[in-house]
């Protein structure tokens, strides 16, 4: 008798994503279990925190201290994303004839503001005439606290 | 449909991204020593200035700011390559990585405009993400692709299709043969000879007598040209199967002792690598380069090894006592290397019966913990006696005006006010 015919449906499997399973080198002890294995977790990865897109990040310095206002002192690393847009009111990193600058990012209908964060430092209206790019755009601070 | 990304004058380019002020001069990057003119950016093209021209021709120009003449700088190109074809890899799955600035692509079948739209995305993203500007060219096959590749980085704004006979053909007759990827100074000559001095020429040959002429690579170009695609895209790089690490020195060296450190120094470097790629090398061999004026080969020295191994301070042992042997005091060389081969599975080890065998885990153990720790500080934050005392050595070569590494070294970060 041929063997009756049915619909399969075959589901492709999806091997993008790792997942990742517990494995436990603890030897399985008859009598009380313990209660930490319950709580396996995976540990965690900063890089995977911080960091959206690996190939358009780049890690910079802070020289100066026109940032002060927005948590970014002298010394401190920033993590900057060259894959995000410049919106209003990012922390950007932008180059002014040549220059590499940290600054706040004011877009105005016809124009564009640069703002420090220390009253020291005035505001830089950018000239159309000049050579400026936003080089970047600021998604973390890291600050060494001891 | 092939397509073929190429970044526009690469090592200048990366340069650039980090320091935008050397685009104001035409910039050249320089080969390793310092001797000749490996990159040029735009400006620099547009004067002239040619690959492979010896540095001291514009050492002038240079001291007088007219132009920009930096070292290169490996670890950052590397670096910035890698982004760029991480960027790519979602262009299309089928990638080959083709050099460190180029990579071929196998594209799904589309309406020209549509293949248009999608690379200038693409190169947009690419110059958003990473600051490289790059060139896209499309076409029936790898062949016409690289044409279509220097058609777009000439005239038209990045990114080039060739897709219809007619145009194909009209486009082979303004190409010069040397111009066509495959075919060499001599293979052209060749066909001058025989009266072909254009690719569209090429494309009417006869498929026999170019068999005969150029053998089955020169057919392979032939039918390429005539949009019949022969070259496949290539999967992923399998592991290598050979390591080489030489470079020449500044000035020439007639020193044992130098000599020994230098190799040291490349038979580590050499062994690192072939730990990241899991392997383990059943042979090892050194070389020593003397002068040209000398009129002799560079001497060679090949060691079997008795088990394969990774564990640098044997491969070391080893590649010292080859250089001892192939030292001539009163010769002065000018290059020296070390060639790792013969290579096996980490993991599926061969050993010989008969050989002593002196593997330990500890020295696995011993030299994966090196490596993490040179990864993690410093390439030479643990180094081998053998290597020599820190800092320049007379065999290293000289890089006088070498950009930081922004990417791969906490201490060279760029660094904005």
């Amino acid at each position: 008798m041929p063997l009756k015919s049915r619909e399969l449906t075959f589901y492709k499997s999806n091997l993008s994503k790792k997942c990742a399973l517990p494995f436990f080198l603890e030897p399985v002890r008859a009598g009380f279990p313990s209660f930490a294995d319950n709580y396996f977790e995976q540990s965690l990865d900063l890089n995977e925190h911080l960091i959206q897109h690996p190939a358009a990040t780049f890690f910079v310095r802070v020289e100066g201290d026109s940032m002060q206002g927005a948590g970014i002192q002298k010394q401190d690393i920033l993590i900057v994303d060259r894959s995000l847009l410049p919106t209003n009111g990012k922390i950007v990193i932008a180059i002014i004839n040549g220059e590499f600058t940290v600054k706040r990012i004011r877009v105005f209908q016809e124009k564009i503001v640069l703002e420090a964060e220390n009253p020291n430092y005035t505001p830089i209206q950018i000239d159309p005439n000049w050579d400026f790019q936003v080089w970047g755009v600021v998604t973390y601070v890291i600050h060494k606290a001891v | 449909m092939f397509a073929l990304v190429d970044c526009n004058n690469f090592f200048a380019s990366c340069e650039l991204v980090f320091n935008p002020l050397l685009d104001k001069k035409p910039l050249v990057i320089l080969s390793n020593n310092d001797g000749c003119i490996i990159a040029r950016s735009q400006k620099a093209k547009q004067i002239g200035i040619k690959m492979g021209d010896p540095a001291f021709l514009y050492r002038d120009q240079a001291a007088r700011g007219e132009i920009g003449m930096i070292s290169s700088n490996f670890a950052l190109y590397a670096d910035m390559s890698r982004r760029v074809m991480e960027v790519l890899s979602s262009f299309s799955p089928d990638m080959e990585l083709y050099s460190i600035d180029e990579a071929f692509f196998l594209l799904d079948d589309a309406p020209d405009e549509i293949l248009v739209k999608q690379a200038v995305a693409m190169r947009g993203k690419i110059k958003q993400w990473t600051g490289i500007p790059v060139s896209i060219g499309m076409a029936p096959t790898k062949t016409l692709a690289k044409i279509a590749n220097e058609m777009a980085k000439k005239e038209l704004g990045g990114v080039c299709i060739l897709s219809e006979p007619a145009a194909i053909q009209s486009h082979l007759a303004k190409t010069a043969l040397i111009d066509v990827w495959g075919v060499g100074r001599r293979t052209a000559e060749q066909l001058k000879r025989k009266g072909i001095y254009t690719a569209a020429q090429l494309t009417e040959a006869d498929d026999a007598w170019i068999r005969k002429l150029l053998g089955v690579t020169g057919l392979q170009t032939v039918l390429e040209l005539r949009g019949i695609p022969c070259l496949q895209i290539l999967e992923e790089e399998e592991k290598k199967k050979s390591i080489l690490c030489s470079r020449s020195f500044p000035s020439q060296i007639g020193d044992l002792v130098l000599l020994q450190e230098a190799v040291a120094s490349f038979t580590s470097h050499a062994a690192e690598k072939l730990r990241a790629q899991k392997s383990l090398a059943g042979f090892l061999s050194v070389f020593l380069s003397p002068p040209l004026s000398e009129k002799t080969d560079s001497y060679n020295c090949h060691i079997q090894l008795p088990n394969p191994t990774s564990y640098t301070p044997e491969l070391i042992a080893l590649a010292r006592e080859g250089i001892a042997q192939l030292f001539r005091p009163g010769l002065f060389y000018k290059r020296a290397g070390v060639l790792l081969g013969d290579f096996s599975d980490e993991d599926h080890v061969q050993n010989d019966l008969m050989a002593p065998n002196d593997f330990s885990p500890q020295k696995t153990e011993a030299m994966k913990i090196l490596d993490q720790i040179n990864a993690r500080y410093d390439k030479a934050a643990i180094r081998f006696a053998a290597q020599g005392k820190k800092g320049k050595r007379p065999w290293q070569s000289s890089r006088s005006n070498v950009s930081p590494n922004f990417t791969t070294n906490w201490n060279d970060l760029l660094k904005v006010k």
